[in-house]
């Protein structure tokens, strides 16, 4: 019997994550409810032994496995009932509802992807301008960290201000609100990625003359390509993350709403339309899954294969 | 031909070159002190020297990629600010771009050239051929070995038609066997180049490949970096790497660099210093010297000292003083703890015993204490000393040893080189 279902959340590693949290919360209950209070160095011994997984457990006391194994029991019953909770609320949800949840899906994830693009045009030029200088290195990355630290949503009210003085509406405004906490991630990876080319490269490209046009698009661009996957992966996380929050925003007792997934589940969420908030958080969740199946994993095969520096 | 090559134009100079580089303690590191070489027309130029002697960064400053502290670089005669032009530079590690192509990798270096497209491509292809790289235009980087990715390297640097070829220990990445071949191509290639490249600067440290690649070989030295030698290299081409003459380049080569980074300490030094020490002479008697030499060589010629002491029937304190004897006489060397034949006393093993005395009288005769007493007794009195006056000498010498244990054992050896005798009624030394 064939399950599409199924073979997506095996490809998507979704199992082995829960396989791997299964195994992480035995073990953590295990050492909570079993052992005694031991030296922290041992524990951190212990942290480091457990990356060797379930042949660990095996070197405990029989009650210690016969706790584990109840624990997990009742994790697992715990997870059926709430999965089977899940499905109902799911059930609850109308066909109508179901095609809005998708478009506003759709919508965002326009937004997310606009983000990223933008995040990468300004960053890249910025970042390998940075990464190539030592001087510059030296000095813009404790300003780019302390930048990248400042929590986003405290500058919504700001930024908004400004976006509504340009009659810039809340649904394109929403992008400038995940970029700004999002970008950091590419700067930094590309300033990484900068730093990293081999000084051999540059000496070949100005021994040949190579025009500016010519470094940044020959070489800069592609040896810098790997670390910018990376950025845009753990951008577009965040940027999924933040458009729950950027979507809606308040503003002067005023609420903002922009039409896209992440303002659903605020405000499913916020007035408990807990079928609602299940479909759109599923659809969501799904979107991540397949875009990390189709787009970053390609990415970051041909990263690592054909912009390898080390081969 | 290096009669030729002094005539040949000057193309590149480098005018009392020195290079600073800082530390990260602050202090500055002088890399490259007073360096002033010229490259001419038609000549294949190596630098070696060893690793940290600054050679790849010299060849970088004459490039142009390195500004340097101190000291200018003339290109015709001409003083350079900026990138050195017609160099094209050949990499250690190749530095081509894993995400082009061969031919892309090729054509790269065309683009700064503005050649019209079918130019562009007709030098590609002309490259490619010329290096042997026919089948290989479309394959990545990484699909190709070391020796073929350094093809590529010298494929385009080649593309560019350049006057100076500069390599950066192009063939010290490649096995060995690829190496040969490339270096043969690349001599073929700058001989039927017709100025294209009209001169090689090659940096390396393998004496061989220097020997068969230049025309003139600079030396260097290391700490900091300056020029110790430079030597012509006349060896008519093609080479040969087991030729007679090309060994004996290597050989002269060698010592060069070896007398310069391992200064010997004239021998005279060593030998005659101020206060002369005299050895304390081991209780042991030249029969137990001799047949434990002659033990050894019929054993191997060597051996540890503590399987000898068990297997020779002697008391370990006592082998070790055989040992300390033989050692001084100079028939064997003692390395941690095996005793090993030197030539000496693998021959004195095989000497018949008259044989044996002439050696043994010339070996005791090295020794400060002989020596001493024997012009004591020859400047003495009718050639002879009483038993008494020896030891007082003795005493002199060596004020730490029991003289008259001392005494029995210089009588014992030179009794058997036939050097002293000593009438034990008279006690009297006298001349043999």
């Amino acid at each position: 019997m064939e399950s599409w279902f199924l073979d997506l959340l095996r490809h998507s590693h979704i199992l082995r994550w829960f396989g791997l949290i299964g195994a992480s919360v035995r073990q953590a209950f295990h050492r909570f409810a079993v052992q005694a209070p031991r030296a922290p160095e041992a524990r951190v011994a212990d942290n480091a032994a457990s990356s060797h997984g379930s042949e660990d457990t095996q070197k405990h006391g029989a009650a210690g496995i016969l706790i584990s194994r109840l624990a997990f029991v009742l994790l697992a019953a715990g997870l059926a009932v709430a999965l089977f909770q899940v499905v109902r609320l799911l059930a609850s949800v109308s066909s109508a509802e179901w095609v809005h949840l998708v478009q506003s899906d759709l919508l965002t994830l326009a937004r997310v992807t606009a983000a990223l693009l933008l995040g990468t045009v300004w960053t890249v030029p910025l970042g390998i301008r940075i990464g190539l200088s030592p001087r510059l290195s030296r000095i813009m990355q404790p300003v780019v960290q302390v930048a990248a630290s400042f929590p986003a949503p405290m500058l919504f009210p700001a930024v908004i201000l400004i976006l509504t003085s340009l009659n810039i509406t809340i649904g394109v405004g929403s992008i400038v609100l995940m970029l700004l906490g999002t970008q950091w991630y590419i700067l930094f990876n590309v300033i990484a990625g900068a730093q990293a080319i081999p000084s051999d490269l540059k000496e070949a490209a100005a021994n040949y003359h190579f025009t500016p046009r010519q470094r940044f698009w020959s070489l800069y661009v592609p040896a810098v390509f790997p670390y910018l996957v990376t950025g845009w992966v753990t951008a577009a996380g965040g940027a999924w993350n933040a458009s729950i929050v950027a979507e809606t925003v308040t503003f002067r007792g005023s609420t903002l709403t922009a039409r896209g997934i992440g303002a659903v589940i605020s405000q499913a969420a916020f007035s408990a339309r807990f079928g609602e908030l299940s479909g759109a958080i599923l659809i969501m969740a799904l979107t991540v899954v397949l875009i990390n199946r189709f787009v970053w994993r390609p990415l970051y095969a041909v990263a690592s294969t054909r912009y390898n520096l080390s081969k | 031909m290096a009669e030729t090559i002094t005539q040949q134009p000057v193309l590149l100079a480098s005018d009392h070159i020195t290079h600073l580089f800082p530390m990260p303690n602050g202090n500055m590191m002088t890399v490259l002190e007073d360096i002033t070489m010229d490259i001419r027309k038609g000549e294949i130029i190596c630098i070696i020297g060893p690793s940290g002697c600054g050679k790849s960064t010299f060849l970088r400053i004459l490039a142009g990629l390195i500004r340097p502290s101190k000291g200018k670089i003339l290109s015709r005669g001409k003083e350079m600010t900026g990138l050195t032009p017609g160099v094209a530079m050949v990499f250690q590690m190749f530095a081509l771009f894993p995400w082009m192509t061969v031919s892309e990798n090729i054509q790269s270096v065309l683009v700064a050239q503005h050649l019209p497209e079918d130019e562009a491509r007709r030098r590609v292809n002309s490259v490619i051929k010329m290096v042997g790289l026919e089948g290989f235009e479309e394959a990545y980087p990484r699909e190709i070995s070391g020796g073929m990715k350094q093809r590529v390297g010298i494929a385009r640097a080649l593309a560019v038609q350049p006057e100076l070829l500069f390599m950066d220990e192009p063939f010290s990445a490649i096995d060995a066997l690829t190496a040969e071949s490339l270096r043969a191509d690349v001599v073929d290639i700058w001989e039927e180049a017709e100025g294209q490249p009209a001169s090689i600067l090659m940096v390396s440290h393998d004496i061989k490949e220097v020997v068969y690649m230049a025309d003139r070989i600079v030396i260097f030295s290391a700490n900091p970096g300056r020029i110790r030698a430079v030597v012509p290299n006349n060896l008519p081409r093609p080479r040969d790497y087991r030729g007679a003459d090309f060994l004996a380049m290597v050989d002269y080569l060698h010592d060069i660099i070896t007398t310069n980074e391992l200064p010997d300490v004239p021998p005279s030094v060593v030998s005659t210093p101020s206060q002369p020490v005299y050895e304390p002479l081991p209780p042991v008697s030249s029969s137990d010297v001799v047949s434990f030499v002659e033990y050894l060589d019929s054993h191997g010629g060597q051996g540890d000292v503590f399987v000898l002491a068990h297997e020779f029937g002697k008391e370990f304190s006592e082998l070790i003083n055989i040992v300390k004897s033989a050692e001084m006489l100079g028939f064997i060397e003692t390395p941690k703890q095996r005793t090993i034949l030197t030539p000496l006393g693998k021959r004195f093993a095989n000497m018949d015993t008259e044989e044996q005395k002439i050696v043994w009288k010339q070996q005791i005769l090295t020794l400060n204490v002989f020596k001493t007493i024997y012009a004591d007794v020859q400047a003495s009195r009718n050639g002879t000393m009483l038993d008494d006056e020896v030891q007082e000498r003795l005493a002199q010498l060596l004020p730490n040893e029991n003289p008259e244990f001392t005494f029995a054992t210089l009588i014992n050896w030179a009794r058997f080189g036939n050097l002293l005798a000593f009438d034990e009624d008279s006690d009297e030394v006298t001349l043999q």
